[in-house]
């Protein structure tokens, strides 16, 4: 649990908002301008400059003067959500590869089983009848996904 | 015009266009409610369908389909937080918080489809007597107009943030308003933060951060609350609304009605712009109420509501006098129309009366219907929240991924989508807004184009737009939107330290 009269996660994140608005900032300087839009009012650039100096004051306002801070506790339920990001990680990494419809029901099943259900059918239910639903509907949509190499392989 | 509404009439009261009417509302209800198919999809699918019809039968089964597309998007904000089309995002701030924090998505869904069924009908009142009117009048909105009441929209974002948290709203609007820049830069052709990624070059999705910032991280903050290892509570299904709450809700809707049909009616400003002016311009008629504002109110739900489905009726006068098309999905209407071999313009209500107020009745049909439709349904509909939370959320995951994957094909979405819910949830847990980052990426791209026509048109001058009434009362407006909750929050502020210190 961290929270204090200074209020320095939000400070922090104000100055964090800082510092990304001046990387945006500066990174706007690398867009590339032809010859002639170099002598226009505005340009690509214009734009993103606009922004970089409105959200870097803002953000610095914000650091000087934040709100204040909730509390915000560190249990054991954030092994749980890091586990949930890296199976979504992994989802997202194995869909070329696995194909659609075998790594959504692979998602899903372990998805519940992370999160508590140990029990064989429903996560079945969920997993494979779900996706197969889904996976149909589109097909009747004539929406095709196709199964991917492994997948067409399982099929 | 009586002669054209009675014609109206005829043209929509014959079974086959009653039939029409109910299965464009319930074919768009059912793909509106699937991840990533939104309006748009939702009548391009059905397009192909309605070349058996004539056209005015066409139009009607699209204007139905619509319709209930906007309904079904509607029904996923309020139940699982995941507005799939940037009209149901303001919807989701209120009906999400009804539907599963205070246990009544029956309620919630029934306050979403009276509302829309008002908005749409005042609406549709509005289109049937000033259609030829308003066109001539929205023809004299110019770019600087549209661009500041695209910024007024966004100093609105004090609406959304709660007191005392104005500033931490101006920081998330100016991040939305980064990641709209993000991608090729359409007007002078080059790419703009993309790091040489071929994956950047179209940009963010709306969808990707839609879903993102709302669904996902919403799901992921379901297990930083515990709520998969908690039984889950019946939710009620009840329907019901009471005689005080329908008579509180009367001037809500319409005010939402009239504002969302005016907001549609301007080429470009659409379902997105009406639904947050009016969730911010409720906010602020209502004060201090119970329950506040973004923790379930049902003004704060029938406000959007009311709003975007107006919105959508709305849309139909440029497309139908001008020819026009306002916003995507009139723009795929327009295609229906031309492949139908009808010109859109001035002159359609003279050349095609039977089409031009065949649709426009039949708005007033579809709105009915599509009420009778879905009411029998809610209850199936509240239902799935209560499903057991270790199941519920990988499935609203699992569907959030899906509806990005279904758009673009590209796990590159999904690995971003991921870093944005991730990012989001930080943010969250910091209470930082969402909804405001998600309003300046929705309007950053339309800002900058109407910024860029403004100056060219005014040869790189803005004072020459200061003669123009208009352009005063809109800056006008924002400078009072500005200025009042910061000085109150600055005054408060001062106030605490003088008797602190």
């Amino acid at each position: 649990m961290f929270n204090n009269k200074l209020n320095l996660p939000q400070r922090l994140c104000g100055l964090a908002f800082f510092g990304l608005f001046l990387c945006y900032g500066w990174f706007t300087g690398d867009i590339q301008l032809d010859f002639w839009s170099q002598r226009e009012v505005f340009t690509a650039r214009t734009f993103p400059y606009l922004i970089a100096v409105g959200g870097s004051v803002t953000a610095l306002a914000y650091a000087i003067n934040p709100a204040q801070s909730p509390v915000i506790v560190i249990d054991r339920r954030m092994v749980t959500f890091a586990l949930v990001v890296v199976l979504l990680v992994a989802y997202s990494a194995l869909i070329d590869l696995l194909g659609y419809p075998l790594s959504s029901s692979l998602m899903l099943l372990a998805g519940g089983f992370i999160l508590g259900e140990r029990r064989i059918l429903p996560l079945l239910l969920v997993g494979v009848g779900v996706v197969g639903i889904l996976w149909a509907m589109l097909w009747g949509l004539g929406i095709h996904i196709e199964p991917g190499p492994l997948g067409s392989l399982a099929r | 015009m009586i002669d054209g509404i009675l014609l109206g009439f005829q043209t929509v009261l014959t079974l086959q266009n009653i039939l029409l009417v109910l299965a464009g509302c319930a074919a768009g209800t059912v793909i509106g409610m699937l991840p990533g198919l939104g309006p748009i999809s939702a009548i391009a699918l059905m397009i192909p369908v309605t070349y058996g019809f004539d056209p005015s039968s066409g139009m009607i089964l699209l204007a139905g389909v619509y319709y209930g597309a906007i309904f079904g998007g509607s029904t996923s904000s309020i139940l699982i937080n995941a507005p799939g089309v940037a009209g149901t995002v303001a919807t989701a701030f209120d009906g999400y918080p009804m539907a599963s924090r205070l246990g009544q998505p029956g309620k919630a869904l029934a306050t979403a489809a009276y509302a829309s069924f008002a908005g749409g009908t005042v609406a549709a009142v509005f289109l049937m007597l000033a259609a030829p009117y308003l066109a001539r009048v929205s023809l004299s909105f110019q770019s600087a107009d549209y661009f500041l009441m695209m910024v007024l929209g966004l100093t609105l974002v004090t609406a959304f943030a709660e007191r005392g948290s104005h500033l931490k709203a101006l920081v998330m609007t100016f991040l939305g308003l980064a990641l709209a820049t993000v991608g090729t830069d359409m007007t002078a052709g080059v790419q703009r933060f993309t790091f040489g990624r071929m994956d950047l070059i179209d940009g963010i999705s709306f969808l990707l951060l839609a879903m993102g910032t709302f669904a996902m991280s919403e799901a992921l903050m379901m297990i930083l609350r515990g709520e998969n290892e908690r039984s889950v509570p019946v939710p009620r299904i009840g329907l019901n609304l009471t005689i005080p709450e329908l008579r509180s809700l009367a001037p809500t809707v319409s005010r939402g009605g009239i504002l969302g049909f005016l907001v549609g009616v301007l080429p470009g400003a659409g379902a997105t712009i009406a639904s947050f002016l009016s969730y911010g311009l409720e906010k602020r008629l209502a004060g201090n109420v119970e329950p506040a504002f973004g923790e379930g109110n049902m003004r704060g739900l029938a406000a959007p509501e009311s709003a975007n489905n107006a919105a959508c009726t709305g849309s139909f006068v440029p497309l139908l006098t001008l020819g026009i098309p306002g916003s995507g999905t009139t723009a795929v209407l327009l295609g229906a129309l031309i492949a139908y071999g009808i010109q859109p313009g001035p002159r359609l209500y003279v050349d095609q009366p039977d089409v031009f107020w065949g649709v426009i009745v039949s708005m007033y049909f579809g709105n009915l219907f599509l009420l009778f439709l879905n009411l029998p349904l809610i209850p199936w509909l509240a239902r799935l929240l209560a499903i057991p939370r270790q199941h519920l959320i990988p499935l609203i995951l699992f569907f959030s991924m899906t509806g990005v994957y279904l758009v673009s094909f590209n796990s590159f979405d999904l690995r971003l989508m991921v870093v944005i819910a991730v990012f989001a949830v930080a943010l969250r847990l910091l209470a930082f807004p969402m909804a405001p980052l998600l309003l300046g990426f929705i309007l950053g791209g339309m800002l900058e184009d109407n910024l860029r026509r403004a100056l060219t048109v005014s040869n790189n001058d803005l004072t020459y737009y200061l003669d123009r009434p208009l352009t005063v009362i809109l800056l006008t407006l924002i400078m009072l939107s500005l200025t009042g909750p910061l000085a109150g929050t600055l005054g408060r502020r001062l106030a605490r330290g003088g008797s602190t210190g």
